[in-house]
């Protein structure tokens, strides 16, 4: 079952993340960019719904007929998953349905210090693995953890000697 | 105002002398320049006053402190691109381990530039011919649409690529010189044609705009697919509202194939390229192909878009004259290849169901069109399709059945058909099968005594069980004997004269009757397998070792064998009838049977 929508926009920023309760919509956690671009729509979505646009084809006598359909889906529908997404598509938007397994994969990705499009790429190489494929990944994502704290330890003591050689400076040259 | 009073000789000695005071108990007093003395000039002569080498004046506090805020910055971001320099090596060195890195490539590229549907085939249509009116006016959106679809070449891509994980990428170059040499080998085939066809076949007039455009108003997938570099085909609806909208204009050269009663419309429509537009080709392969890697997860697909996508990937995957998808093991044997197709669209077919179920229907079309001969699938080995029957029956998520049954309804009459009678032809093979089990073990165990031929049919229905059953042996026995005796007496005298060299057949059947004990039935219609058993793939071993054996035996001799076993499956499902009370094993073995036979007669 998935539990969360992850919005991004074309630049693939994370937007905010939708999550899905047993029925319809539960929360909307809006980045700070996704707050700019997106507060008056959730708040519209509570409000109103969302609007769904569905097309179906059918049969009549022979050939096919479209029948289209729009209608607001509550955030208590079932429905609405499907909703969001088809309006995040119509909005030009990318979703990445995410289940309750990989959401904390993504917290690990989110943490790593990657461009929006890397962390993108990342989370739909991390989907489409399979099992023992995923688990070199998370192998992979706690390395890359590491990795990065270690490179951030170094960069404070870099930033450390800096300040103080700064003030050395400073010190020196007001004396 | 106060008039200015000067200085007395007094005052300004006092003064001067506060002033000195001052200088010394404050230092920074000192920084004060006399007039006609700088800050710098003041500073220095101070170090040198002070004996100091160097001094540096413009170490002034606002000065240093937006030197180490710059500072500070420069390492942070020198400490964050060696932490990506890193995690980018350690990618690399575990591409293999996470998954094959044409994989990970994928991913990554369908997040370069906007991988779209469209996009593949869009970039095999003529971007130089005009586009209406009717298309340019369209939305801003649109525009920013067709800018983002506006993609780099291929090597504007690889150079990108090459950027983010280093330039060991030779999955990627192999890829990129295969689809090199069939966008060259295409070009060459078109060429030789137009110059034949004697403009049959004309330059196809259509702008990528207008196949961005169906494809994005949602009509029925799949909307259109590319069968080559430079053809097109769009469904009869598709065609249908490209033609009513006036997006299939009079200059447009159209080639309208017609099947016998599939539609009433032509089926398919072919608009055909202009060597010109074969030259984007290669990006657009290379996002089509990424795309349908991406299938399953990507966001910019609709289901039915990624289908698509999926099913032009897999059909230049394996058609003959196709290349590879990347990462997917070649094959050069027809067969293999076809194999190769009906196992990776049953697999993605799987996966896709489970995500959303109704893109199975879409899926059940897709192998349908698959059946109507297209190029590369015409000599699909029946017994390959029996493995896939298979493998859908193993499915064991029966939740996916309604809507293999809605796909096989929305099929048309001519492709149904040849499906219907595929799966006739596979359960006919399924039921020789069961019944020829049902038999082989009987026989295994026959011998003239009474009491061993009830054996022999406690052995069938599970031999461990039954055995601790006294009271259900007993009503086992009584069944039996209300059996046609005469009938079955027939078919073992038959069955003794040709006994010589059958052996293996009853050792295949062991394994068979071992494999199918494994099944349950816990719905009418629904066979129950594990997951991870591999029981499938063991079932199709025995079945494959029985048709070889039973094909080395006389055509005469096959034929009887063949009748005296359906003669019995016929007691067994008899037996079964009257047993509603049955341990459960021995009903499962024995409905098994009764559904095979019954899946057969449909």
């Amino acid at each position: 079952m998935t539990d969360t929508i992850l919005l991004f926009n074309r630049d693939y920023e994370l937007l905010g993340e939708v999550v899905l309760g047993m029925q319809g919509l539960s929360q909307v956690r809006l980045s700070a960019l996704g707050n700019r671009v997106l507060h008056a729509t959730v708040e519209e979505w509570h409000r109103e719904g969302i609007r769904y646009v569905e097309e179906r084809e059918t049969v009549v006598n022979g050939s096919f007929e479209m029948i289209r359909c729009e209608r607001r889906v509550t955030t208590g529908e079932g429905a609405f998953k499907r909703a969001c997404v088809a309006w995040a598509s119509e909005q030009g938007y990318l979703t990445v349905l995410l289940s309750i397994q990989d959401a904390d994969v993504w917290g690990l990705i989110a943490q790593l210090p990657l461009q929006p499009v890397e962390r993108f790429g990342f989370l739909l190489a991390y989907q489409k693995a399979g099992v023992p494929e995923r688990k070199a990944w998370w192998s992979f994502f706690e390395n890359a953890l590491q990795i990065q704290e270690a490179e951030s330890k170094k960069a404070s003591v870099a930033i450390r000697n800096l300040r103080k050689q700064t003030a050395e400076d400073l010190i020196r040259s007001n004396g | 105002m106060n008039k200015r009073t000067p200085l007395t000789p007094a005052d300004r000695a006092n003064l001067l002398s506060l002033k000195s005071e001052a200088r010394t108990t404050f230092p920074m007093l000192a920084r004060i320049p006399k007039p006609g003395q700088d800050l710098e000039t003041l500073l220095r002569a101070r170090a040198e006053q002070s004996g100091k080498a160097r001094i540096r004046p413009r170490q002034a506090p606002t000065l240093g402190l937006e030197r180490i805020a710059q500072s500070i910055q420069e390492t942070l971001h020198q400490a964050r691109e060696v932490t990506r320099s890193r995690i980018r090596s350690s990618l690399n060195r575990n591409a293999v381990r996470l998954g094959a890195s044409m994989s990970i490539v994928a991913a990554l590229q369908s997040v370069a530039p906007h991988v779209e549907a469209e996009v593949s085939i869009a970039d095999q249509l003529n971007e130089s011919a005009p586009v209406p009116a009717s298309v340019t006016e369209r939305s801003a959106s649109r525009k920013r649409d067709e800018e983002l679809l506006d993609l780099p070449p291929a090597e504007a891509l690889l150079e990108e690529l090459e950027a983010l994980y280093g330039p060991d990428r030779s999955e990627l170059h192999a890829f990129l010189e295969r689809a090199q040499a069939y966008d060259q080998q295409r070009h060459r085939r078109f060429e030789a044609r137009s110059t034949e066809s004697s403009g049959a076949e004309r330059v196809l007039g259509i702008t990528d705009a207008h196949v961005r455009e169906v494809v994005r108003s949602g009509y029925p997938a799949p909307v259109c697919s590319a069968q080559s570099l430079s053809e097109i085909r769009f469904t009869p609806a598709t065609y249908r509202v490209l033609k009513q909208e006036g997006e299939v204009r009079e200059s447009v050269s159209v080639r309208e194939t017609i099947r016998p009663g599939a539609f009433d419309v032509p089926t398919e429509v072919e608009f055909h390229a202009t060597p010109d537009t074969i030259s984007s080709f290669l990006p657009g392969l290379h996002r089509a192909i990424a795309a349908a890697n991406d299938w399953r997860t990507s966001p910019h697909l609709h289901a039915e878009d990624r289908m698509k996508l999926l099913y032009v990937a897999l059909q230049r995957s394996n058609s003959p004259e196709g290349i590879s998808f990347p990462g997917m093991k070649e094959e050069s044997h027809p067969e293999a290849r076809a194999a190769t197709y009906w196992r990776n669209l049953f697999t993605v077919a799987h996966q896709i169901s489970a995500e959303d179920g109704e893109s199975w229907a879409q899926t059940f079309r897709l192998q349908a069109q698959a059946f109507q001969g297209s190029e590369g699938f015409v000599n699909v080995d029946p017994e390959i399709n029996l493995l896939q029957w298979y493998y859908r029956k193993a499915d064991p998520d029966a939740r996916l059945w309604p809507y293999a049954a809605q796909g096989r309804e929305t099929l048309g009459s001519v492709v149904r058909d040849q499906i219907d009678g595929l799966l006739d032809q596979t359960v006919t093979q399924q039921m020789k099968a069961g019944a020829a089990k049902t038999e082989l073990t009987h026989l295994l165990h026959r011998t003239p005594l009474e009491s061993e031929r009830i054996q022999a049919v406690v052995r069938f229905a599970g031999e461990e069980d039954l055995a601790s059953l006294p009271s259900e042996d007993r009503t086992l026995v009584q069944a039996y004997q209300a059996a046609d005796h005469e009938k079955t007496d027939q078919v073992m005298e038959t069955f003794s004269q040709a006994h010589t060299g059958i052996g293996p057949v009853v050792h295949a059947y062991q394994q068979l009757h071992n494999t199918l004990e494994r099944w349950s039935v816990s719905d009418p219609g629904v066979l129950e397998v594990p997951r991870s058993s591999g029981v499938v793939q063991r079932f199709q071993e025995h079945l494959d070792a029985y048709h070889r054996l039973m094909d080395a035996q006389p055509a005469e001799q096959r034929s009887q064998i063949e009748e005296m076993l359906s003669a019995y499956a016929e007691q067994m499902r008899a037996i079964a009838s009257q047993l509603p009370d049955l341990p459960k094993d021995v009903r499962r073995t024995l409905a098994a049977v009764s559904l095979l036979e019954s899946d057969a007669s449909l």
